[in-house]
């Protein structure tokens, strides 16, 4: 094996923080050969983006390599000038990020945008790189890049923006490509695609990527070594099936575990269940539909959810499934009465909930609560937990105001949060704990139905496995029934009785969890499991 | 949408908003007492009852109020705005000889505010805590607290008493002919008062454009940006600026109503020849035709400027153009 191509020596990056200089990675070796496929892998906080952004010399202000060397090419690259950085930035070394939808720039065409590097690091003229720029939007897929190339970012899809970044991160041909986290916010079959372009142009163009990730299903599928990283550490390093198959840490063992492996348990032979009760919701017909205003003040309708029927019978979890804009959100939100239904019937407990209005939608709404995705965003910053968890018995009324504060510390104790943490603001939470007060306040007002729209998805793996252990044992203790909205098939599978798949406003497959997950009869659903990342392909001994 | 239909529909809602502003000018005017015959009686030193009956009738001013609003729409549509009272010359022929004088400053104080704010801006953003940057802070807030006309005589002292650089009044030397020399002339002239204008406003825009040139550094598109290697000057003034734009866009839109009020003092104090100082005489004066007529073309200009503030938004924000 010849030279690597960059090695990183006991690196050790720090930031400012109020308390001083804190370390953020500490004693970081690794190196990458020409040509290989290296992962980072670790969840947020772990330092692997800072690791990143250190390599391409664009720490934060608040950061600085406190210790270490980056050797790139024969030189280390902490104590290279700016102007010399700059011309390896984009240019050797190009990088892609996590969010498609905001790292292009918004008043640029993506032609433009692309065309802009070639012009800087090679000196080509207008004509020339916007050519070679239509030639690179065709390398990544973009049909009619001829035309596509004039236009703006907010006209693509995120699969799209995504294809443009990569076209301008291997503009210049760089003998590196870092990815960070780079499908992370794209759906699974959009992923499976951008993987296989950047395998494909990887091999081509002979460029070694650094693929930072939190997924070992990514991997397993897409690299040749791999790097654990934990609180700005590493723990573990090796080849991905040494790793793979013979873990050394805990901590490597537990990522490996919260992979999906959607290949069923043995089945289960009990399925017929005993259909004597009604059950819980029945929705009908379903229909939403939304105003899109078209040229000319025409109006049109666009049809989110087409006249889907689903029922979820009491104390089981029926998981929707689907892409972004499969309309999965927008008929979970119809049953709640947050959005408005144009047809259809949803009934609740007997209730029909299409039909209510005013004060009787208002006591109904006691009956459905909802947990959203962004713990970070739908707990309001300037309410105490408590009063956050206590708000909805204020407004419903059904509990006498002196018993809520006592309501509400036992609420906390069921989620495991602490009595004194009441009296606590929503930042001084962790995303975890912040799910924990979403899932406290949906309880409050003792409902029959709790819809979980994407309610784990903003979560690391790990956490992500605690909560969706509470909503089990919730479950269980008090007898819930959940809607769960989920993109996520490991954790559907996970979570949930029955199974719909929806896809562009309809169900297009339902049926037991076994039944859709062992022998899904639509080639949707096919190729949505097949999209799945799994660590099965690196297996020495598959299961079963 | 076409850029030629958003063009039409922008200037018929300018139309309608310029009648709405025809309506109201001339009810306000008319709900304030007194009018120009008692200006003129007063003049005269007392008037019989007969006398300012006669002259009320001579003006048209015994006729109702909605008859006299009625007559004054349509002949504000065939482009007459009257006669003054008190000059007693056609109103449209006094307003364009100072029309341009005026248009001529506060667009260039305008401009020049733009300019200087979105640079001091830009610059502040950089660093924003550092010294430079505030000492920009304090400097655009002075000129947006000094009083214009105190701002305008201090400038005055300054640069055409103590240090003759420039001409202490008027807009153009006579003596000077020739049709370069003329505008090299009336730009000598141009400068203080410019200067005293667009000094109240450049305070407002750095401000705003250091806040979001703040928000527009710590995108995930500048890191891109930079990540492709590109200098700090095209990352700033290329990838950041022009997404930092719209907000101060916006705003001079909405302050070219404050500029033509702050253009009446700065007019007055350098006897700048434009609208100025007429609406300061006919206000004394009552002589409501001119009062109105100057209201008139003011309200076009500021119709004028938030047009162009939309199409000049259009053109920075591809995003906008999606939109009617």
């Amino acid at each position: 094996m010849s030279a690597p191509l960059l090695s990183v020596e006991n690196l050790r990056i720090e930031l400012a923080t109020r308390g001083g200089m804190v370390p953020v990675v500490d004693d970081l070796s690794l190196w990458l050969n020409p040509g290989e496929t290296l992962s980072i892998v670790g969840e947020s906080g772990s330092g692997k983006s800072m690791t990143a952004l250190a390599v391409m010399g664009l720490l934060p202000r608040i950061g600085r390599v406190a210790a270490g060397r980056i050797m790139f090419e024969g030189q280390d690259m902490t104590q290279m000038e700016d102007a010399n950085l700059r011309r390896i930035r984009g240019n050797q070394i190009g990088m892609i990020f996590q969010e498609p939808m905001t790292s292009l720039n918004p008043v640029y065409t993506v032609g433009e945008q692309i065309a802009e590097v070639l012009r800087h690091h090679q000196n080509q003229g207008v004509a020339q790189a916007w050519a070679n720029a239509v030639d690179l939007l065709d390398a990544v897929r973009i049909p009619n890049a001829k035309g596509r190339a004039g236009t703006y970012p907010h006209e693509m899809s995120g699969g799209q923006r995504q294809r443009v970044m990569i076209a301008m991160a291997l503009a210049c041909r760089p003998k590196i490509l870092i990815a960070d986290e780079p499908t992370t916010a794209l759906d699974v079959t959009v992923q499976a695609e951008i993987f296989d372009l950047m395998r494909e142009l990887a091999k081509e163009t002979q460029t070694a990527t650094i693929l930072i990730t939190h997924d070992m299903g990514v991997v397993a599928e897409m690299a040749d070594r791999v790097v654990v990283m934990l609180k700005g550490e590493k723990v573990e390093d090796g080849t991905v099936a040494n790793l793979i198959n013979r873990p050394q840490h805990a901590y490597t063992r537990s990522l490996i575990a919260s992979v999906p492996h959607l290949t069923p348990e043995t089945r289960d032979l009990n399925e017929q269940k005993a259909e004597v009760e009604q059950p819980l919701l029945s929705v009908r017909d379903l229909t939403v539909q939304f105003p899109v205003k078209k040229r000319w003040g025409k109006r049109e309708m666009f049809t989110a959810v087409n006249g889907i029927s689903f029922d979820v019978e009491r104390g089981k979890t029926l998981a929707i499934v689907g892409e972004s804009g499969s309309g999965k959100t927008t008929a979970a939100l119809a049953v709640a009465r947050l959005v408005a239904a144009q047809a259809g019937q949803v009934t609740l407990d007997g209730t029909d909930m299409l039909s209510l209005e005013g004060e009787a939608l208002r006591r109904a709404r006691t009956n459905v609560q909802v947990i959203f995705q962004d713990p970070y965003s739908s707990l309001n910053p300037r309410l105490r937990a408590g009063a956050i968890v206590r708000e909805p018995m204020d407004n419903l009324g059904n509990l006498p105001a002196a018993q809520r504060d006592a309501r509400v510390a036992e609420l906390f104790e069921q989620v495991g949060l602490e009595r004194e943490q009441m009296h606590l603001f929503p930042h001084q939470f962790s995303g975890g704990q912040r799910q924990r007060i979403s899932i406290a306040r949906a309880l409050s007002t003792n409902p029959s139905l709790i819809i979980c729209d994407e309610a784990v998805s903003a979560l690391d793996v790990i956490i992500q496995a605690q909560i969706l252990d509470l909503l089990h044992d919730l479950q269980r203790d008090l007898g819930l029934t959940y809607l769960f909205i989920s993109h996520d098939l490991g954790v559907v599978q996970q979570m949930c009785d029955d199974v719909a798949v929806m896809y562009m406003g309809d169900i297009v497959e339902y049926g037991t969890r076994n039944a859709v997950f062992a022998s899904p009869q639509q080639d949707y659903t096919r190729n949505l499991l097949a999209a799945v990342p799994s660590v099965e392909s690196v297996r020495e001994h598959p299961a079963q | 949408m076409g850029f030629l239909v958003v063009l039409a529909q922008r200037t018929l809602y300018g139309l309608l908003l310029l009648l709405a502003v025809l309506v109201l000018n001339f009810t306000m005017i008319n709900l304030a007492p007194g009018d120009v015959v008692d200006t003129i009686a007063a003049d005269m030193g007392g008037a019989s009852a007969e006398l300012v009956a006669q002259i009320r009738a001579e003006y048209g001013l015994d006729q109702p109020v909605i008859v006299q609003l009625g007559n004054y729409i349509w002949r504000v549509f065939q482009f007459d705005l009257g006669q003054s009272y008190f000059y007693n010359r056609p109103v449209t022929e006094m307003i364009f000889e100072r029309l341009p004088a005026t248009l001529l400053l506060v667009f260039s104080a305008q401009i020049f505010a733009l300019v200087v704010g979105i640079l001091l801006g830009v610059f502040a953003a950089q660093r924003p805590n550092g010294i430079l940057s505030h000492i920009v802070t304090l400097f655009a807030l002075f000129g947006y607290a000094a009083p214009v006309f105190w701002t305008g005589i201090l400038l005055l002292i300054a640069f055409s008493l103590k240090v003759p650089l420039f001409p202490v009044a008027g807009m153009r030397d006579v003596t000077v002919e020739g049709f370069f020399p003329q505008v090299l002339s009336v730009a000598h002239h141009l400068v203080l008062p410019m200067l005293t204008l667009g000094s109240i406003f450049i305070a407002l825009y750095s401000r705003l454009c250091r806040a979001s040139m703040l928000e527009v550094l710590g995108s995930d598109y500048v890191r891109t940006a930079k990540a492709k290697g590109l200098s700090p000057r095209d990352v700033t003034m290329k990838h950041a600026l022009k997404n930092a734009l719209p907000p101060v866009v916006t705003l001079a839109g909405l302050q070219f109503s404050a500029v033509i009020s702050g253009a009446v003092l700065v007019e007055t104090v350098f006897s700048w020849p434009g609208l100025g100082q007429l609406a300061l005489t006919s206000i004394l004066a009552r002589d409501t035709p001119t009062i109105l007529g100057i209201l008139f073309f003011s309200a076009l200009v500021v119709i004028v400027g938030n047009l162009l503030t939309d199409l000049v938004l259009r053109l920075i924000d591809p995003r906008v153009r999606g939109k009617a």
